[in-house]
């Protein structure tokens, strides 16, 4: 592949890119867009190289999976900024929901985000690339750099883990209702 | 309690929609990382490595196998400096001589006790 066939397939993926690399980076946009930015400065730049072994996608969530977790290492190192837990969770939320619909759409994304920020980082990486992004376990293994029985193991176990997270977070409210 | 594959999508669908919207321009991300000065001209696949980087990897290897034959050498002139086992004798090995340890000294195994035994000639007592 050329730098211009490298850009237009990239091109392409960039809107399932761009959710990766949030869920990757915890939903910090600002996190995302600079390991985005440098994810595919590797890919362009061929410091990464596509192989034929797998499909380009997974390819590609390979390298921007591998960036991000540098990204991330390299704020904790530097400190100059420490991401917060508010930070994490509120930009899954509507700008402006204005009517009621959008108000539960925006809380059911709010809660989701939530429920998986509660999951381990591999149970969260699984679902969210076979729910988010439509692959299968298969895929997400080689996306994870895991064996398929593994990945099979934190999928089974992330989809437990993120029912009990939805329910305890929808238990909260009611909670929270029932101590007044 | 079991959760729904297709609940689970349709909330990972919502939330799908919702960050499609948000991403940022393909262009402009390439482009800012063109004017962060990174580079981003494509390597083939031939020229990955710089000639630099060849060069003090070599340098590492040659002075590695350097360092590696000349101790392997070192090593060789030392062993044959040093007496062969049959012939050493312990520094204090002076304090076992005492008088008469000879005498107990075990005999030679292939000699005869004749071996040093003079002979003379005997002379008749007539003669």
């Amino acid at each position: 592949m050329n730098r211009s066939e490298l850009e237009r397939s990239l091109e392409g993926l960039h809107a399932q890119s761009w959710g990766w690399a949030l869920a990757c980076c915890g939903r910090d946009r600002e996190l995302a867009e600079e390991a985005l930015q440098s994810a595919y400065l590797r890919i362009l730049s061929g410091a990464a190289r596509f192989d034929d072994r797998s499909a380009f996608r997974s390819w590609v969530f390979g390298v921007i999976r591998r960036t991000a977790w540098e990204e991330m290492r390299r704020r904790r190192l530097l400190r100059t900024r420490e991401p917060t837990d508010d930070e994490a969770t509120d930009l899954a939320i509507d700008p402006a929901p204005g009517a009621d619909a959008a108000a539960e759409q925006a809380q059911l994304r709010e809660t989701l985000v939530a429920a998986l920020a509660a999951l381990s980082v591999r149970q969260r990486e699984v679902l969210e690339l076979v729910f988010y992004h439509d692959m299968t376990v298969e895929e997400a293994a080689g996306v994870m750099a895991v064996s398929v029985g593994s990945a099979r193991t934190h999928y089974a176990r992330g989809k437990q883990a993120l029912a009990t997270a939805l329910a305890a977070l929808r238990e909260r409210p009611a909670l929270r209702e029932g101590a007044r | 309690m079991p959760l729904d594959d297709s609940e689970i999508r349709a909330r990972f669908e919502t939330l799908r929609e919702t960050e499609k919207g948000g991403a940022p321009e393909f262009r402009a991300l390439i482009a800012r990382a063109e004017q962060a000065g990174t580079g981003l001209e494509y390597r083939p696949a031939g020229g990955r490595r710089r000639p630099a980087a060849w060069f003090a990897l070599s340098l590492a290897t040659a002075a590695t196998i350097a360092v590696v034959a000349g101790l392997s050498v070192r090593g060789r002139l030392d062993r044959a400096r040093l007496p062969s086992l049959s012939t050493w004798r312990s520094p204090t090995a002076v304090f076992l001589r005492t008088p008469g340890a000879e005498l107990l000294q075990s005999p030679d195994v292939y000699t005869s006790v004749l071996d040093r035994v003079t002979l003379t000639a005997v002379q008749p007592k007539g003669e």
